[in-house]
């Protein structure tokens, strides 16, 4: 599903991403753990399309296509979903309005018809069960307001109106209450369908237990130095990053 | 046909008033003829007026006298009524009022008249003094027909009143002169709209002038569509007096005319009076746009609050100059000011300036002015969504500037506007306003 090859990025002239490789097969779930500046929310901008990001080397192919020349929209479009590290807030526009535009335009993409503002509700109503999204939340400009731990359930809430074919989560564990964390990750789960795929980015194993990745990948200074499973979560818990950092430098 | 200076200082010698009714106002307008004789239109060494260019008005040999209601039907306005409001329409045709084109109006709330009439000249031209006021010693020349309209103490007027003034300059030049008087009695409450368009194949300007009389505990809410299309000029003056702990709401919101300037002067004469001006203006092309509000405090314990935004793309230019006049005596004023512009293309220009003359020590008065590109961390969020381009700067700009619409109490007009903006934002997205 998605394969990057030798991925290398600058921002300002300077090298985050030196060379980053990682194989994504349908249904699979990989977490990425690595420590703070290490380039993990760079490779999620990258691959969602942001131009501050100078790609300068390397691929990226989604479902055999190379996208790097795509636009984020188009991405989107495709089925790629960043839930973002820090949402920003959006004045004036509605989540719900905000939400029916971006279905819709993902729809007309498809060759869909647009959801009427019946169907467009009820599929709403239906996600907002999954995250416990309450109704006062959709009717709230996008974030504004929101509380940390909500704004991430409402990127979760994104998520699940989109159903894209990859998600790329990005530290969405930090910032939710223990309640919202379990409940955030049964949305996610239940979002798994065996043909779904997810980046989800962590600082914390304990997200782990809810959502059980595949695979447990290690970036260090812009590449990916160590793979395992779940395992590897567990053993980073325990040890910390020092031991890896110790093996790249050798 | 003659530029508007020639025909001024030509009808010194020779005023053709003989199509005016009523010879009540002759002594003033001969009187204003004169002021705007020695006073001439402002130059760019006016501080006021330094921002804009009048060539345009000052060399176009616009017809003062056009006819009025020309030949336009009943059909040809009703596009400009606003949707939703069973309103009593007062139509303007090139400034004059046209009963035939107008809604028939009896009611026990208010009455209507001409301006030339006993009563009305009691308050007419009372707050637009002609000195130093080039346009308004224009309009006070040259205007006909106005209406009086007068809110009868401690009534509630139902309906919206609309003043729908359309320039018809489809045959030549035309300089068109409203001038309209709104007396709102002790206790009484209405809501007033105002749009203004053209038809064009010549230039028109639109010199409108309209003085407001608030009573104590008045409400008065006056909001105003600028649709003229782009051979159009016009320069809006709007006066207000507010009496003990009245109202006045006013909104501006301008989306058309190549040359518009907006000179709001509010009166907070007496205490426990609010006031709460708005606008909004969306330019593209070479459009100047330039409000100046001047807000006098002369009372105690008053409140107003400002918030102009502007969003201009291509060449358009942007004024916004504010002026709070806080007396001496008007302790506890609160006043607020904020002036908040995107420009979306290099070449736009917005000015933006307030200006506190604050001479009592206990006020609160606060100003901000930011202008600012679009907001790229915004439109990334959009697009990660699916969410092209053009469609998130559309909803961007729709919520920025949909932010001062939602304070207009008027539904129907609300909806008008929202509904214009969405088309003037080229977007073909499905709002849920
Ligand atoms: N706009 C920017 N300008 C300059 N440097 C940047 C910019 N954005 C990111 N960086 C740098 O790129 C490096 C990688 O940042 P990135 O956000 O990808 O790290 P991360 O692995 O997500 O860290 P964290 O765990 O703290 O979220 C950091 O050193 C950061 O300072
Ligand atoms: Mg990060």
């Amino acid at each position: 599903m998605l394969s990057i090859k030798n991925l290398k990025a600058n921002i300002e002239d300077k090298e985050i991403l030196k060379g980053l490789n990682l194989e994504i097969n349908p249904g699979e779930v990989h977490a990425i753990m690595g420590p703070n500046g290490s380039g993990k929310s760079t490779l999620a901008s990258v691959l969602a399309g942001r131009d501050e990001y100078d790609v300068t080397g390397g691929e990226v192919v989604f479902k055999g296509e190379d996208i790097l020349e795509l636009s984020p929209e188009d991405r989107a479009r495709k089925g790629i979903f960043l839930a973002f590290q820090y949402p920003i807030e959006i004045p004036g526009v509605s989540n719900a309005n905000f939400m029916k535009t971006a279905v819709n335009e993902v729809r007309k993409s498809k060759g869909l018809a647009p959801l009427d503002s019946k169907e467009f509700l009820k599929l709403m109503r239906e996600k907002m069960q999954l995250v416990q999204v309450d109704k006062t939340m959709t009717q709230r400009s996008v974030n504004e307001g929101f509380s940390g731990g909500e704004k991430k359930r409402n990127e979760i809430f994104q998520m699940a109106m989109l159903e894209p074919e990859l998600g790329i989560l990005d530290e969405t564990d930090s910032g939710l209450d223990i309640d919202a964390l379990r409940i955030v990750s049964d949305g996610v789960n239940a979002l798994r369908d065996g043909k779904r795929s997810f980046i989800v980015i962590t600082h914390y194993q304990r997200l782990l237990d809810y959502i059980v990745p595949d695979f447990v990948h290690v970036l260090y200074k812009g590449r990916i130095v160590k793979s395992g499973t779940k395992e590897l979560a567990l053993e980073l818990e325990e040890k910390g990053y020092d031991w890896i950092k110790e093996e790249v430098e050798i | 046909m003659n530029t508007l200076t020639e025909t001024v200082s030509e009808t010194k010698h020779h005023i053709p008033f003989e199509t005016i009714a009523s010879e009540k106002l002759t002594p003033v307008r001969k009187s204003a003829i004169d002021t705007f004789n020695n006073i001439g239109f402002p130059t760019s060494k006016d501080e006021d007026w330094k921002y804009l260019d009048l060539s345009p008005i000052k060399n176009t040999p616009f017809n003062h006298r056009a006819a009025a209601c020309t030949n336009l039907t009943a059909s040809e306005i009703e596009k400009y009524k606003i949707a939703g409001t069973d309103a009593v329409t007062l139509v303007f045709v090139n400034g004059v009022y046209c009963a035939e084109l107008s809604t028939p109006h009896k009611a026990d709330t208010f009455s209507i008249e001409f301006i030339e009439t006993d009563n009305a000249l009691q308050w007419f031209g009372k707050l637009a003094a002609t000195e130093h006021q080039p346009f308004i010693a224009l309009n006070t020349a040259f205007h006909h027909e106005g209406l009086f309209i007068h809110i009868k103490k401690g009534m509630e007027v139902k309906q919206t009143i609309h003043l729908l003034h359309l320039n018809d300059a489809r045959q030549e030049a035309v300089a068109a002169h409203p001038r309209n008087l709104v007396v709102a009695e002790n206790n009484s409450k209405v809501q007033i709209i105002a749009t203004y368009h053209s038809l064009n194949h010549f230039p028109s300007l639109t010199n409108s002038v309209i003085e407001f009389f608030v009573g104590e505990n008045a409400f008065v809410e006056y909001d105003v569509k600028q649709d003229e299309n782009e051979k159009a000029l016009q320069i809006n003056q709007v006066y207000a007096q507010q009496k003990r702990n009245s109202v006045f709401d006013i909104s501006t919101v301008t989306i058309g005319g190549k040359l518009v300037r907006n000179n709001l002067h509010i009166e907070l004469a007496e205490p426990g009076c609010t006031a709460h001006l708005n606008g909004l203006t969306v330019a593209g092309e070479n459009q100047t746009v330039d409000n100046h509000t001047l807000v006098d405090h002369a009372s105690p314990n008053c409140e107003s609050f400002q918030l102009y935004k502007n969003i201009l793309d291509d060449d358009a230019h942007g004024v916004f100059n504010g002026k709070i006049f806080v007396r001496q005596d008007a302790q506890k004023t609160n006043a607020f000011q904020s002036s908040k512009n995107v420009l979306l293309s290099d070449n736009a220009v917005m000015n933006a300036k307030p200006q506190l003359e604050i001479y009592a020590d206990d006020v609160k008065c606060s100003h901000g002015a930011t202008t600012g590109q679009l907001d790229e961390e915004a439109l990334f969020y959009f697009r990660s969504r699916g969410i092209g381009k053009k469609d998130a700067l559309a909803l961007l700009n729709y919520a920025f500037a949909g932010d001062v619409i939602e304070k207009i109490n008027n539904d129907a007009m609300k909806a008008d506007l929202l509904k214009q903006l969405a088309q003037k934002l080229r977007t073909d997205i499905e709002f849920e306003v």
